[in-house]
């Protein structure tokens, strides 16, 4: 677990696959150590007591416990390393660099020890070019190889001159026959040079498709990371022209008729070269693309399809490759990836692009499919608003209608006329309120982010002006309209209007239910936040009906007893309004005994805020 | 008894508030766009217009306020320019108002809801002739 938390502190997304294979690789080679020093130790066991060839006994068996020891060392090294690994990609190259050296070191004594250059030991040298090929950076790869050859060379020339030992391994002896070390040294570099050639040729192709795997998987983080179109195909050019390592990409996009590509996105491309958009009928190149579904090569500078040629060699692309960007329902546009002068694109690159577009069409059928979302949420709130603004005026003109018959403007209606009159004017009346609401709970939740008049509101003020519009009906119902205001002036950024209508709606509320006795509307500072409540002695919410208090449309039972017709959106309404304000509504209620409607609205300013305001 | 010209599209609405307006005294001169309540202001010489701000286009009156209050010397309803304006909207505001009466941009005395009560507009009527004919008597 400890060593899982401290791997965590160095994100492994930083390292790159090359990187991560390195670091697997030194803890390979570290646990294949050990049996590399057991089987010295235990060769030299076989080779002196069964075998019976003149090998030194105790050199050997010191080289056997020196790759031990020093591997110990390494081992304790590598769990260091693993903790340091902010400063990696020197650290661990330079670890490499000393392991391996060593093991080159105690392969060169056993080579010393078992024939010099006729030991049939020299062999085993070709596992560590292997391994340096793999593990250490190309380019100084080759220099690390010529050191074997070099070391054999200096073993043979230091024994034949007599400075080292001679161990006679086989009869008669050949170190100082300058044909034999000649042939062996140079069939020594020769296989050396081979083997470190196909090794790092694999490693290179691993590698490359390491990094396209993680440049693809790279691709579909970023580009699925966002729903925005553009930025979506933004990202999608700029991650393939990093993968692939070529001048630019670029994506263009079918325009809604289906003729033209026009270039949605780009990446180190000018924008005089991507702007001309492109007939498909004219650009056989697209058209074969997107008809084969395959991903062509193409000579920027001769292909004879090409529409404008120059102005490839003006933007100085050489060479071009195009993959067909296909949705479900068809052709939606081409990906291409840029080459520069002596940029070679390979069939690996051509199946990654391809592979791009297939992750790319994911993403911007995400995007547009979000898009439309968005686009049909705005249109349907644009349709609630605009059907209901034409709903209010036929409502207001059959309304003065009704009323000039009813109050016999044109001439005087008989008592049962008056009546159906009246009974028609207060339908009306009512329709009209429902309109007016509903107008109300869409605009609450439909411009949320278009209505930016927010700016500072006192509440005491705003409090005392809305509950003066009550005075007067909560009288005539013989109530007390009771304010309980801190002195301390409470601002809150708000719309006005907003605050307007939920205080309105509450004390209509209360006033409205409430039979006898009295609405008190108390307002007071609770931390960082005002909190407003309205407390009647009506006749209660019942417990069953709270929870769906605030839905659209909803009226408690006992409501609808007190008054008939209600459009049953009031609170509804209050409720968007109070989270357009950023604040929370809660209400306790006891049926029968009255209710409380809870408000707290964050106050504009914090203390330090507060002191801002007042400088 | 006022002169009052109603410039309105909508020939229900007209009829309502004429036959009201007329019970209430007044004379009440009808158009049903933008350019025919134009001419009928010369016609007519009104004591007060009232406007409303959708008609043909959405912003309709707006412009035919500009053109009464247009204040160059020589405007062609220079002589009309103190006729007061009461104008009806059909933005729907719950509380306040949303937009108020500005000298330059929207010239008018008054903003009303179209669709507040009979009686309503008629006080805000009332208001205007005598803020219009009050200075006079003074």
């Amino acid at each position: 677990m400890e060593a899982a938390g401290a791997s965590h502190t160095s994100p492994p997304a930083a390292r790159s696959a090359a990187e991560q294979e390195l670091i697997n690789s030194l803890g390979w080679l570290i646990r294949m150590r050990w049996f590399a020093g057991a089987a010295v130790l235990a060769a030299t066991a076989i080779t002196v007591h069964m075998v019976g060839l003149p090998v030194p006994e105790r050199p050997a068996y010191l080289v056997g416990l020196a790759v031990l020891g020093y591997n110990l060392l390494f081992l304790a090294a590598a769990r260091r390393l693993d903790l340091v690994c902010p400063t990696f990609p020197r650290a661990c190259q330079w670890f490499a660099r000393v392991q391996i050296g060593l093991d080159w070191l105690a392969m060169a004594a056993l080579i010393s020890l078992s024939g010099g250059i006729e030991s049939p030991a020299i062999l085993f040298f070709l596992f560590h070019i292997a391994i340096a090929s793999l593990l250490l950076p190309h380019e100084k790869g080759f220099l690390y190889v010529a050191l074997a050859p070099f070391l054999v060379a200096v073993i043979a020339w230091l024994e034949a001159r007599g400075v080292l030992p001679h161990v006679a391994v086989v009869q008669p002896p050949r170190f100082r026959d300058p044909v034999f070390v000649a042939a062996v040294l140079i069939f020594f570099t020769c296989a050396s040079y081979v083997m470190a050639y196909l090794a790092m040729s694999i490693s290179r192709r691993l590698r490359r498709r390491e990094a396209e795997l993680a440049g693809l998987y790279e691709i579909v983080r970023t580009a699925t990371s966002t729903l925005d179109l553009s930025q979506v195909l933004e990202r999608l050019s700029e991650a393939t022209t990093h993968v692939l390592a070529c001048k630019g990409a670029a994506i263009r996009l079918l325009d809604p008729k289906g003729t033209r590509l026009v270039a949605a996105a780009s990446y180190g491309l000018s924008e005089s070269f991507m702007s001309p958009a492109l007939e498909l009928s004219r650009s056989s190149i697209d058209r074969e693309v997107l008809e084969s579904r395959t991903v062509l090569f193409i000579d920027a500078l001769a292909d004879p399809r090409l529409l404008y040629p120059e102005a490839n060699r003006q933007e100085g692309v050489t060479t071009i490759l195009v993959a067909p960007l296909v949705g479900k329902a068809g052709p939606i546009g081409v990906l291409r990836a840029y080459g520069a002068a002596g940029h070679e694109f390979s069939q690996d690159d051509a199946a990654f692009l391809a592979a791009v577009a297939w992750q790319s069409v994911i993403a911007i059928e995400n995007a547009q499919a979000y898009q439309m979302l968005a686009n049909i949420d705005r249109d349907k709130s644009q349709f609630v608003r605009t059907v209901t603004h034409e709903l209010r005026s036929p409502i207001q003109v059959s309304q003065n209608l009704l009323t000039l018959l009813e109050q016999g403007y044109v001439g005087v209606l008989s008592s049962e006329q008056v009546d159906l009159v009246t009974r028609a004017r207060r339908r009306i009346e009512f329709l009209q309120t429902l309109v007016d609401d509903l107008l109300d709970l869409a605009a609450g939740k439909a411009d949320l982010q278009l209505r930016t008049e927010r700016k500072p509101v006192d509440l005491g003020g705003l409090i005392r002006e809305v509950s003066a519009r009550f005075s007067a009906p909560a009288q005539a119902k013989g109530l007390r309209l009771r304010l309980e205001v801190t002195e301390e002036a409470l601002t809150v950024q708000a719309e006005p209007t907003d605050l307007d209508r939920i205080v309105n709606n509450l004390l209509a509320n209360a006033v409205r239910y409430t039979r006898k006795g009295e609405v008190v509307i108390n307002l007071a500072r609770e931390g960082d936040a005002a909190r407003l409540t309205v407390r009647d002695t009506g006749i209660g919410i019942p417990e069953d009906a709270l929870p769906h208090l605030f839905d659209e449309f909803f009226r408690a039972p006992n409501a609808k007893v007190v008054e008939e017709r209600g459009t049953g959106l009031g609170l509804a309404i209050v409720k968007s309004l109070v989270e357009r304000c950023h604040g929370t509504i809660e209400v306790q209620s006891t049926e029968g005994e009255g209710s409380s409607f809870a408000l707290r609205v964050p106050l504009a300013f914090g203390a330090a805020g507060a002191r801002d305001a007042a400088v | 008894m006022a002169k009052i010209l109603l410039i309105d599209d909508d020939p229900d609405y007209v009829a309502g508030v004429q036959i009201f307006l007329e019970a209430k005294g007044h004379r009440v001169f009808d158009a049903s766009s933008g350019n025919e309540g134009l001419e009928r202001v010369k016609e007519v010489n009104p004591d007060l217009i009232i406007l409303d701000v959708m008609m043909e286009t959405r912003t309709e009156g707006f412009h035919v306020s500009l053109k009464l209050r247009d204040r160059s010397p020589d405007a062609e309803y220079a002589a009309y320019r103190n006729v007061p304006i009461l104008m009806l909207t059909s933005i729907h505001q719950s509380t306040s108002l949303r937009f108020s009466p500005d000298e330059d941009y929207l010239p008018v005395n008054a903003f009303l809801e179209k669709s507040v009560r009979l009686d309503i507009l008629l006080e805000k009527i009332e208001e205007l002739l005598a803020a219009a004919a009050g200075p006079e008597h003074v």
